[in-house]
Formats: structure tokens, sequence, C-alpha cells
């Protein structure tokens, strides 16, 4: 199926169709909502709801860019939402815990399925450092290292210039070298 | 508070190359599947709210129109018992009037 097929049927919602997207995309949605949110269940279901929206909203598609393009910026955006709203309910639990109506529940560690065994526990450190990137520096990363696109892709995905990705990968890593040397425990 | 070593740090950040893509969960498409199909059912749900919003209207309308009636009735019983002249004549409106 030609991807300007397989827009006309998701158009037409066709079942065949959707399952077709839902087949070829499933594991590089599944992999970047992984990444970013870390946390297996919460991923699960917010790759749900990319293809979801992907059915409700195929008309606000212009194909202005690769369906690809288009799928990933989905589900980055959710993604970066969902951690928003997560950020909030923790900052709320805080204020609730001063008044000792709340006890605190921290993430648990996270190790990517897609690390090698001998490298889990350097790869959690990484993660859990990752976290304290800003939005923009967190997906380039993830976009660039875990999913493997290009400085390119990965511009067109974050509607920014190539240079501004090398820029935000850049930074990252200095970003990343400070958090891990200077004062925190990862 | 634990601290890295300038080559740890590489090590650390090095650690990701090479990783594999995760791969998503068995059953994806079914899963995205029962929740679409659950969503239809809720919006069919909503559709009948609607029907009880118009429901209600139609009882206040109906409850304001007798309450109308029995108002009416009320100030047709009270009328029944004074005149329009006793009225004007109370106000001083008959001279007014004749004037």
């Amino acid at each position: 199926m030609t991807e300007t097929e397989l827009i006309q049927g998701l158009r037409n919602k066709s079942e065949a169709a959707f399952e077709y997207l839902v087949h070829a995309y499933q594991h590089k949605v599944f992999n970047v909502v992984l990444g970013l949110v870390q946390q297996e269940t919460e991923a699960e279901d917010l790759a749900q709801e990319v293809f979801i929206q992907i059915y409700l909203h195929i008309h606000s598609f212009k194909g202005e860019s690769k369906l690809s393009t288009w799928i990933y910026r989905i589900a980055t955006t959710k993604a970066l939402d969902h951690i928003r709203k997560r950020n909030t309910r923790k900052r709320f639990g805080q204020v609730l815990r001063i008044f000792g109506k709340e006890e605190e529940v921290q993430l648990p560690e996270f190790i990517h399925p897609g690390i090698a065994l001998e490298k889990k526990e350097m790869a959690a450190i990484l993660f859990q450092a990752l976290q304290k990137l800003p939005e923009s520096q967190r997906t380039a990363f993830i976009l660039i290292k875990t999913e493997g696109l290009s400085y390119e892709e990965t511009s067109v995905i974050m509607k920014t210039s190539v240079k501004a990705v090398e820029a935000y990968m850049h930074r990252a890593k200095q970003q990343l070298r400070k958090i891990l040397i200077a004062n925190h425990e990862v | 508070m634990k601290k890295y070593t300038v080559s740890e740090v590489e090590e650390i950040l090095n650690s990701i190359d090479g990783i594999q893509p995760a791969e998503a969960p068995l059953y994806t498409y079914s899963k995205i599947r029962n929740r679409l199909e659950a969503r239809n059912t809720m919006a069919t749900g909503f559709q009948l709210k609607p029907i009880l919003v118009i429901a209600m209207l139609l009882c206040c309308i109906i409850i304001n129109i007798w309450m109308l009636s029995q108002q009416k009735h009320i100030v047709n019983k009270d009328n029944s018992n004074s005149s329009i002249a006793d009225f004007s004549a109370e106000y001083g409106l008959h001279d007014s009037y004749t004037n």
C-alpha cells in the first residue's frame, strides 16, 4: 500500500488501512513515547491514544510533510503533554505532603528494553538524567539516539532548522555531563 | 550523593549507543479497536443527553404555562369584586381623564 493509498483509506475510515497503519507504525510510536515518558504502561496507553488521534483527525493532515513525520509529531506532543501533567501532579503532591496529606510516589527506575544487558545500569542513570533536560533537548536526544532518526528528519518533526537540532544535541550532551559530574545523585 | 568521574560520565553517555528500538506490546491493534468502540458507545450515550435536556425544558415550559394560567385565574377572581371605576376613583384618575 502506498502512502497516498493509505491516507485515502484512512480518510474513508477503511478498517484495512487503519490496521495497516497500526502495524506499520506501532513500534516507532511506542519507542519514541517510551523514551520520553520512561514508563511502559503509560507509554502503551499513550501510543494507543496517538493512533486514535490519527484515526479521528486524519482530515487535518494536509500532506505538507510525510505521514511518518506527522505521526512522530503527534507522538512527541502527546508524550510531552503527559510529562507536563505528571510534573504538575508531582508539584501538587509536594504541596499536599507539606500538609501531610499525601505520600511521595517515586517513578520506578527505567530500563529501556532495547539496551544491551551489560549497559543497562549505565543507561538507567542516563535516562534518569534525561528527565532533567528541557523538552526540546530531550526530544531531539530521544529521536536521534533511540529512534535513530537523522538531524534533518528530527528538524522537520520538531518544526525547526537542522542547525537548531544540532544545537539542542550539543547542549543536551553538555547539560547531561554537568548533571552527572557536578551535583546530582542520579 | 553519588558523583561520577569524567570517564564514568562518558561511559554513561555512550551506554545508549547501539540501542535497539523497543517493540510495542502484543495486540496493540485490538486494544486500539476496543478503545475506539468504547468511545463510540460513550458518544452514543452522550447523544441521549440533549433528549433529556429537551424533555426537562418542555417540563419547565408546561409548569410555567400552568402557573401563568393559575395566576390569571386568581387575578380574574379579584377583578370580579371591584370595578375599573373604583380603581380610577381611588387613584384620582377620573378627574384627570375628564379634564
